[in-house]
């Protein structure tokens, strides 16, 4: 039978891979939308940059989370090679979890620090809040904790 | 060197060891070095972090790799591994030469060399076990093919070393192409050889028709490569709009042309494509405060003092590169090893006057070799994880697929027009 955290976590990781996919598919169709612009009707966007850029910064966070529900995030693999001992190899695992959680936790902190300072600055092409950039930082880094906790550590 | 900074490298290789994330390692220890030197406020490291991503260029990464999935999943890539096969599958070795160009091909899907040994693995290795082969063969020749991916076009490797180290990616793409070839011909002749010695035949007999039928069959498939890299090189496109191109021209024909997609499937690779660039562009961000902090340190400076000191030789200066990077990539993915130590080779480039996209494709015909040097060679591991067999089985046969790639990386190394000659003629 599957857990509840087992439940909350596909949901979560779901979710997660649905946003994502919506942001790749959004910026290869302003990619190919910019190219055939430039070829077809001789001027290039002036959003032909910065909005991928945005659209790649999201998705890259937020691709992490599912990665840290699925236990995907590249790793040296030492440990079962190093260590043969179970409760030793246990201990371990605790440790490099407890990293992944002060790691996360910094990062989404000063992610907010940093959002909050730059909000009211605006990009140069789209004159969008700069914090936009930064403001997946904390909302990743908060879902990835959650995915983590809910399961992603032991995979 | 300063006490953070060993501090920064020790617990860098703690994490490492303690198999957490590779990002979390990178992150973790510089929040660990800007807490202990306090240089800054930690506010930099997600400033950096966003920073290290926030580049046009790496758009190529989740573009290509939606790309090489739709090739796969839309009938492209299999009608060229049909033509592959029609063309020497029922000779001797055939099926594992087919192996061979198939990572040739598409060796470079998820940026990740386990990763794609993993997927063509699973694709050929109960074919060749039926036929007769060696599981430990198959391992060694599928470990060692699977990591052509970092030097053939399009590479992602090569994408991350280019926004790096600043230099031009369609170089860098046309410069792999001429050692990519070599590679691939020496492994398919070792493989040729040592089937030959075994016995192990091809599959079904020689058909004219069959590989008629196939070539035709296969030809819109072959055109992909020809845009994406035509395109780069004639410089119609910049190497991120070749990647989109790729992924409207696989798509059109995986959903018009062969009928293989369906749109449900199209959304199923686009989550795909999610998670497998959150995990390599995750350590793009963290390499990026790691890199900061080092440039801050001066550690590249430092590493040119003491190659410097060391030789005055340009040849001794890259062979001492070399040796670490194979020693680093026995057990850590590529992009993470040209994150850490572009920034620290490249001013030791300068000062020998050795070109940075040369040096790009000795690093990463490098680090496929360290990806199958015993005992650790994560992409040999990986090779025997999928075949189902104890790495030291593999050993026996690795011997001649690592002993022709090292040729061909002496070879570079003597011969740099092998690298060099293609983009000097093109660009």
């Amino acid at each position: 039978m599957t857990s509840l955290t087992e439940k909350l976590g596909t949901a979560l990781d779901t979710g997660i891979r649905w946003i994502g996919a919506g942001l790749v598919a959004a910026f290869t169709a302003a990619v190919v939308y910019v190219v055939g612009s430039r070829y077809l009707a001789g001027h290039t966007p002036r959003w032909a940059e910065e909005l991928p850029r945005l659209l790649l910064v999201w998705l890259t966070f937020l691709g992490a989370v599912s990665a840290f529900w699925r236990g995907t995030h590249f790793r040296a693999g030492l440990t079962d090679l190093l260590v043969s001992h179970p409760a030793l190899r246990g201990a371990i695992r605790l440790l490099a979890a407890a990293a992944t959680i002060i790691f996360l936790g910094v990062l989404g902190y000063n992610g907010a620090k940093l959002a909050q300072m730059t909000w009211s600055h605006t990009t140069t092409a789209l004159s969008l809040p700069v914090g936009l950039f930064y403001m997946v930082l904390p909302v990743a880094c908060a879902l990835s904790l959650i995915a983590f906790l809910l399961g992603g550590w032991r995979k | 060197m300063s006490i953070a900074l060993l501090l920064l490298l020790a617990a860098f290789v703690f994490l490492v060891l303690i198999d957490a994330p590779i990002a979390v390692a990178l992150g973790l220890s510089s929040i660990f070095y800007i807490f202990i030197a306090d240089t800054a406020p930690m506010i930099v490291v997600a400033q950096r972090a966003v920073a290290g991503i926030d580049s046009f260029t790496l758009l190529a990464i989740p573009l290509f790799l939606l790309a090489g999935l739709l090739m796969v999943h839309g009938g492209l890539a299999p009608r060229i591994i049909a033509l592959c096969s029609a063309l020497v599958g029922q000779r001797t070795g055939g099926m594992a030469i087919v192996m061979i160009i198939a990572c040739m091909l598409f060796g470079s899907l998820s940026g990740s060399g386990v990763a794609d040994v993993v997927a063509i693995g699973t694709m050929m290795l109960p074919a060749m076990k039926q036929r007769g082969y060696d599981p430990g063969f198959s391992a060694a020749a599928l470990g060692c093919a699977g990591s052509l991916g970092t030097v053939i076009p399009p590479s992602i490797v090569l994408i991350v070393y280019g926004t790096a180290t600043n230099s031009s990616v369609g170089q860098l793409f046309v410069s792999g192409i001429i050692p990519g070839l070599l590679l691939g011909l020496g492994l398919m002749v070792v493989a040729w050889i040592q089937s030959r010695r075994f016995g192990w035949s091809g599959g079904e007999p020689f058909d004219g028709a069959k590989l008629a039928a196939a070539a035709k069959d296969a030809v819109l498939a072959l055109l992909a490569p020809v845009i994406i890299v035509g395109g780069i090189r004639s410089g119609i496109f910049t190497p991120t709009e070749a990647a989109g191109i790729g992924v409207a021209y696989a798509l059109v024909i995986g959903l018009v042309v062969y009928r293989s997609l369906t749109i449900r499937m199209v959304v199923k690779l686009l989550r795909e494509t999610t998670e497998t660039t959150g995990a390599i562009l995750l350590v793009i961000a963290a390499a990026s405060v790691f890199g900061w902090i080092l440039a801050a340190e001066r550690v590249p400076q430092m590493a040119v003092a003491g190659i410097t000191q060391a030789t005055d030789s340009a040849t001794i200066a890259l062979l001492l590169m070399m040796l670490v990077l194979l020693i680093l990539g026995t057990f850590m993915e590529s992009i993470a090893i040209i994150l850490i130590l572009a920034p620290v080779f490249l001013p030791i480039l300068g000062q020998y006057g050795i070109d940075p996209v040369y040096f790009g494709i000795l690093l990463t015909v490098n680090l496929a070799i360290g990806a199958n040097t015993p005992p650790l060679g994560i992409d040999l591991m990986a090779a025997c994880r999928v075949a189902g067999i104890p790495l030291s089985r593999a050993f026996g046969h690795l011997v001649p697929f690592l002993g022709v790639m090292i040729a061909v990386l002496v070879a570079m190394i003597l011969f740099p027009a092998l690298v060099t000659g293609l983009p000097h003629l093109l660009f």
